[in-house]
């Protein structure tokens, strides 16, 4: 006899409402459907009614964790638009907040994570930690979470020599922190029984369920948009994508603690080779065309579209943002899951509903 | 033994918390906390509430009067960029609690 | 007028754009998203797929009144953008592996078809 259990849309381990109806065999599950709707905010429409400038600070209210990047592949998407070439400092500029944006990210999911599987502690202390990022964030750009560093054109802010200080003083105790953390994750007895050979994912299976980010790389395959074309400047700063291959709750949290290192050494190479110059060029007139930008979140790989007609509106503005492209890995990872592992399985894919939902 | 060592760091360091409204912490030089609107210099233009994402600044020309949503606000300075005048401003201090809807400055009637 | 535009290849029919769906999850492609436009009466389905960082765009015009056929038979992962155009834009999927009827983000009593 199956029972059917609702998981959310209120759940002491979900930071954010959604709902999985989950068919249970026992406390075997043998069937999830996610149902969405609880934070559509309807901002594809909102769009209307704002001109291209404005659309930036809308897009970067998507979401509060990766707000930074929304912005940055917002404008870069208008900027395909406009055909300019914005001034080398200004990209570094919005790689070192991208990626300070996603060190704190995945550091909030570890600790959420730890949470998840009931370890107190190392909530607080990955909480801790990430306090020091959002302190310099907020330092630099004037605001923790909102960081609106990239306006259409180039950067809002210029970095000065102090905050650069800041930076690196806060990344050797970061590192340093954060490799106390890899310890745990990586070795604990309790983590490793909670997470290896959790929802295991072959290759084939996440690749054709479409996941994105730390979900398809943490199941060995190669992907990562910070190599693409529209990204150069990832090459010139060393970037190597973290893969793992077991795809397993527990290479996917492997991923991410690694992600860490690679962020850490972006940020310091990017520092290094600031350029000096101009950080905006101005723009004039109204974006017309149409164009696709990709971008790789702290989640994953967002896809924007934007059309111009002309006018100072956009005509259309359509965001797949990574869980969007997550959640349906659910549907095939849940089934044959106990119950009690389901909020570690549905974190691992490290949810954000407010993106999805938009 | 690790642990050991770190229930020995914490049990002798101060807490990573403050004790809040007994201990503040001074905003950061670059914090954005309110917008000041300065009525000496400004012409009325109206480049504020165009530029505005969302729709917190009223201004009339006629009347001369100037006004913002401080609970609409979003801080982003949109405004302080824009002023042709540099009328706007803003400080790295956080409004305080129970602070006004609205920051309303009409213009004082010009001698003849 | 429009300066800029994404390379897609234009599908007559939406039995051409299953078939070239599937031919291109048998090349490697991975599903990245669909986009849905308002154009003459009638709605633009963008499909892109991406493989290697490069993306393949398939363009597809439904007309008035057509019902496109569902992909998400082939990439289950189309499943939930197509119910999202189903709820913003009215579009009906033929095929839909889960069905919402037009209630992923919408209650019964929230405006209908907002995008349309």
């Amino acid at each position: 006899m199956t029972t059917v259990i609702p998981f959310g849309p209120q759940h002491p381990v979900l930071p954010e409402p959604v709902s999985l109806k989950l068919e249970l065999d026992n406390d075997v599950v043998i069937g999830a459907l996610p149902s969405l709707g609880y934070v559509h905010r309807g901002l594809e429409k909102f769009i209307d009614t704002k001109d291209y400038n404005q659309t930036t600070y809308i897009c970067e209210r998507i979401c509060g964790i990766c707000s930074a990047l929304h912005g940055i592949t917002y404008t870069m998407a208008v900027e395909k638009l406009f055909d300019v070439e914005i001034p080398e400092r200004a990209m570094y500029i919005r790689v070192i907040v991208g990626e300070l944006n996603r060190v704190h990210s995945h550091l909030l999911w570890l600790g959420l994570f730890a949470d998840g599987f009931g370890f107190e502690s190392l909530f607080y202390e990955c909480w801790k930690y990430r306090e020091a990022v959002l302190d310099v964030l907020e330092k630099i750009t004037g605001n923790r979470v909102i960081h609106s560093i990239s306006k259409v054109g180039g950067a809002s802010k210029d970095l000065t020599k102090e905050h650069i200080d800041l930076i690196l003083k806060m990344l050797d105790t970061v590192e340093s922190q954060v490799k106390d953390l890899e310890k745990v994750f990586i070795n604990n007895y309790t983590v490793k029984q909670r997470t290896v050979g959790l929802a295991t994912m072959s290759k084939q299976l996440a690749y054709e369920a479409g996941t994105v980010g730390p979900t398809l790389r943490g199941s060995g395959v190669h992907s990562d948009l910070r190599e693409e074309a529209d990204w150069d400047i990832y090459k010139d700063l060393g970037f190597k994508a973290v893969v793992e291959k077991d795809g397993d709750c527990y290479s996917r949290t492997k991923v991410r603690v690694f992600e860490l290192y690679e962020s850490i050494k972006l940020i310091r190479n990017a520092i290094s080779k600031l350029p000096n110059g101009e950080i905006a060029t101005p723009i004039k007139g109204s974006p017309t065309g149409e164009a696709i930008m990709r971008t790789e979140q702290p989640r994953g790989e967002v896809v924007y579209y934007v059309k111009g007609n002309g006018t100072k509106n956009l005509e259309r503005l359509k965001i797949r943002t990574p869980t969007f492209a997550n959640i349906p890995s659910l549907l095939l990872t849940l089934p044959g899951i106990k119950l009690a592992d389901v909020p570690i399985v549905v974190l691992t894919i490290d949810p954000c509903i407010s993106c999805t939902e938009r | 033994m690790g642990m050991l060592n770190l229930i020995i760091a914490n049990v002798s360091k101060k807490p990573a918390t403050r004790l809040y409204p007994f201990e503040i912490r001074a905003p950061f030089k670059e914090f954005k906390g309110r917008i000041i609107f300065d009525p000496a210099n400004c012409i009325y233009c109206g480049i504020c509430q165009k530029k505005c994402p969302p729709d917190a600044i009223k201004v009339t020309k006629a009347e001369k009067t100037w006004e913002l949503n401080v609970f609409r606000c979003i801080m982003c300075t949109e405004c302080v960029g824009g002023c042709p005048k540099d009328c706007i401003t803003i400080s790295n201090e956080r409004p305080k609690t129970g602070a006004k809807e609205y920051i309303k400055n009409v213009a004082p009637a010009t001698p003849k | 007028m429009l300066k800029n535009t994404i390379d897609a290849i234009e599908m007559k029919s939406s039995a051409d754009v299953l078939k070239a769906v599937q031919d291109a999850k048998n090349d490697g492609y991975r599903y990245a998203t669909m986009i849905c436009l308002k154009k003459d009466d009638g709605h633009e389905l963008i499909y892109v797929l991406d493989k290697d960082y490069k993306l393949k765009n398939l363009r597809y015009f439904v007309k008035p009144g057509e019902k496109p056929k569902s992909v998400s038979g082939i990439y289950l992962c189309a499943l939930l953008i197509e119910n999202e155009y189903q709820d913003l834009f009215g579009l009906t999927f033929e095929g839909l592996a889960i069905d919402y009827k037009g209630h992923l983000y919408l209650t019964p009593n929230s405006p209908k078809t907002p995008l349309a």
